[in-house]
Parts: C-alpha cells; sequence; structure tokens
C-alpha cells in the first residue's frame, strides 16, 4: 500500500499542478505572451477558429488539466503543441468522417457530403495560401529557395548546406520571411 | 525515397512548425522588434492577448468545477443505489406515503397530480422519488425519517 502511495505521487510529482500552470501564465512576460499570439496565428490557416479561438482552447485544456504538463517540458513549448494538436485533431475529424463515403455507399449522403465540402474548402484555401505566399515573394530568391526548402522539411543546417549559407544569412533570410509573412497576413490568414 | 506528394496542407503544417520554432528560439528583444513593426501599439496587443489569457483561464476554472459536481453527483447516484438496493419497491412506497402524510400540502399536490396521471405511477417513480429522499436528507437509506 505504501509503495504504491508513493509511486502514484511520484507521477503525480512529474507533471505541473494546475495552480503552478495558472500562476506560469499570469506570470509571463510580454515577450511571452506576444509568443503565444504569433505562434496561434501560425496555426489558423488549417482551422476553422481563429487565432484567439486557438490560444483560449489550448490554456482551457492545459489549465483544466485534460493535458497534463510535464516539469522537464517549457509551458510554451507545450502550449505550442497543443495548439498544432487541437487544429490537427479539427482535420483529422472531418477527413474520418468523409472517408467511408467511398467505401461504404450505405453512410449518410448528406452529413458527408457537407464534411467533405469542409475538407475541400481546406485543401483549397491551402492551395491558394501557399501560391499567395510563393508570390509575395517571387522577386527574392532566398526566400523563395527558404520556402521551398521549408516546404519539403528541411532542416535549418541542410538549408544552409543546400544554399551554402552561413547562419548569419540564414538567420537573416528567415527574419525577412516573418517580418514579410506577419505584414501580409496579419491574423493568420487572408480572412 | 518515396513518391508520395506532398499536399499544400502538408507543406503549410511544414512552414508552420518551422516557424513556431522560430518565435520560440527568438530573443525576447527579436520579438518585441517583430511587434513593434507590425502593430501600432504593442503594449495593446499585449493587454489584448492577456485578456483572452484571464478569460480562458476563468472557463478551465469553470470547467474543472463543472466535471468535479458531475463527479461527486455520479458517486452519490451510485453511493444511493447501493444502499438501498435491499429494500423491496413496495417497501419504499410504504414509506413515501408514511412521509407525505406528515405533510397535508405534499399529500394534496401528490393527489393532484395522480388525478392528472402524473406523480408517483410506476415502480421507476418509486425508486426515484425514494432516490431524490435520500439525497435530500429527508430519510436514510433505510428509509428512516431523518
Amino acid at each position: 500500500m505504501l509503495v504504491e502511495l508513493s509511486t502514484e505521487l511520484e507521477s503525480e510529482d512529474e507533471y505541473l499542478t494546475d495552480l503552478e500552470i495558472k500562476s506560469l501564465l499570469q506570470g509571463l512576460s510580454s515577450a511571452d505572451i506576444l509568443r503565444l499570439g504569433q505562434i496561434a496565428k501560425k496555426y489558423v490557416f488549417r482551422s476553422l477558429m481563429d487565432a484567439d479561438e486557438i490560444l483560449n482552447e489550448a490554456i482551457v485544456v492545459t489549465a483544466s488539466g485534460q493535458r497534463k504538463v510535464p516539469r522537464n517540458v517549457p509551458l510554451l513549448a507545450f502550449l505550442a503543441e497543443t495548439m498544432k494538436s487541437i487544429v490537427s485533431n479539427e482535420v483529422r475529424k472531418i477527413r474520418k468522417k468523409i472517408t467511408p463515403i467511398d467505401d461504404d455507399p450505405e453512410n449518410d449522403p448528406i452529413l458527408n457530403i457537407a464534411d467533405k465540402n469542409i475538407y475541400i474548402e481546406y485543401e483549397v484555401a491551402a492551395n491558394q495560401e501557399v501560391e499567395k505566399i510563393y508570390e509575395l515573394f517571387k522577386d527574392d530568391e532566398d526566400v523563395t529557395l527558404l520556402l521551398m526548402a521549408k516546404y519539403d522539411g528541411l532542416s535549418p543546417d541542410e538549408i544552409c548546406e543546400m544554399g551554402n549559407w552561413d547562419r548569419t544569412k540564414y538567420n537573416s533570410v528567415q527574419k525577412r520571411l516573418r517580418r514579410a509573412l506577419n505584414q501580409r497576413f496579419p491574423n493568420g490568414r487572408e480572412t | 525515397m518515396t513518391n508520395k506528394k506532398i499536399t499544400s496542407l502538408e507543406q503549410l503544417d511544414r512552414l508552420a512548425d518551422s516557424l513556431v520554432t522560430d518565435i520560440i528560439e527568438l530573443s525576447d528583444e527579436e520579438i518585441l522588434d517583430d511587434a513593434n513593426e507590425q502593430f501600432n501599439n504593442t503594449t495593446a496587443e499585449v493587454d489584448r492577448l492577456k485578456s483572452v489569457i484571464n478569460n480562458a483561464l476563468l472557463l478551465a476554472a469553470k470547467t474543472k468545477l463543472t466535471n468535479a459536481k458531475n463527479s461527486v453527483n455520479a458517486y452519490k447516484r451510485e453511493a444511493v443505489k447501493n444502499n438501498v438496493i435491499h429494500l423491496s419497491t413496495a417497501e419504499k412506497h410504504t414509506i413515501i406515503k408514511n412521509y407525505t402524510t406528515r405533510d397535508p400540502e405534499l399529500q394534496q399536490k401528490l393527489t393532484l397530480a395522480a388525478r392528472k396521471g402524473e406523480g408517483i405511477q410506476t415502480e421507476n417513480d418509486i425508486e426515484g422519488m425514494f432516490e431524490d429522499m435520500v439525497e435530500l436528507g429527508l430519510v436514510d437509506e433505510e428509509g428512516r425519517p431523518k
């Protein structure tokens, strides 16, 4: 019994308590608050929610204990991962719902067509967004190269090697990309 | 090497992941510089985001409270169900009748309800009423008045 209790306490100790999470969130610096706002905007392109709603949802699930925060993970990184997970689940749920339409004609066609349309909207919006981003940097070869490399999932080291860049050059191109996207998509996406 | 075509959604996912990593790794000074370039009033933007965070904390607290209440109610219902199982429906009906006859007003309401085809008509009504009386502390699990 004692052994069981001590194991339970140890495992509880691995995670932040709700009070600790609340206190950390209320004590965030201005820079960290701005970071959270910016991170939420980076995920809106694949969600029907806006940036504030994504941030709100991530904090609710974290501060209400629905997702446990390991002590060894920085809170900001955890919240970023939570936001990503929230928007990924939104698309995954729709994808899961529409999949049976090809396999089983008995499925409710009205429900599936509605869901399928939402998913198609995601895809169309994503295509348009990729085009708009390329268009934005059509006169900047370095940022275009950086974008293509990022779309292919290359790491910063691999990008530097491919472009024959040093880290200073990489940071400077990355900064141009980041700031231009912030200006062009102040809410994270067009609408 | 795979020939699978990367969709636009996947491309944007990768770009977002990379930009988020960048945002987390930037110095506070760079974050504030970016914000000053993007917003006319960075302090107002910080205050707006603080309000989003505080509202979310409030909602989280309400969610926790609702979940806790639901758990307590479920536990109580289960406890009542387990404790009263040895009393027959007829015995529970007698206990209810004994209780209601002591309260003429309640008795009158129940009579009126019965005339309309409502009130305690079925075994389920009796079980439900008895559980309510135990939950309200009017009688204990054995049906004894408190």
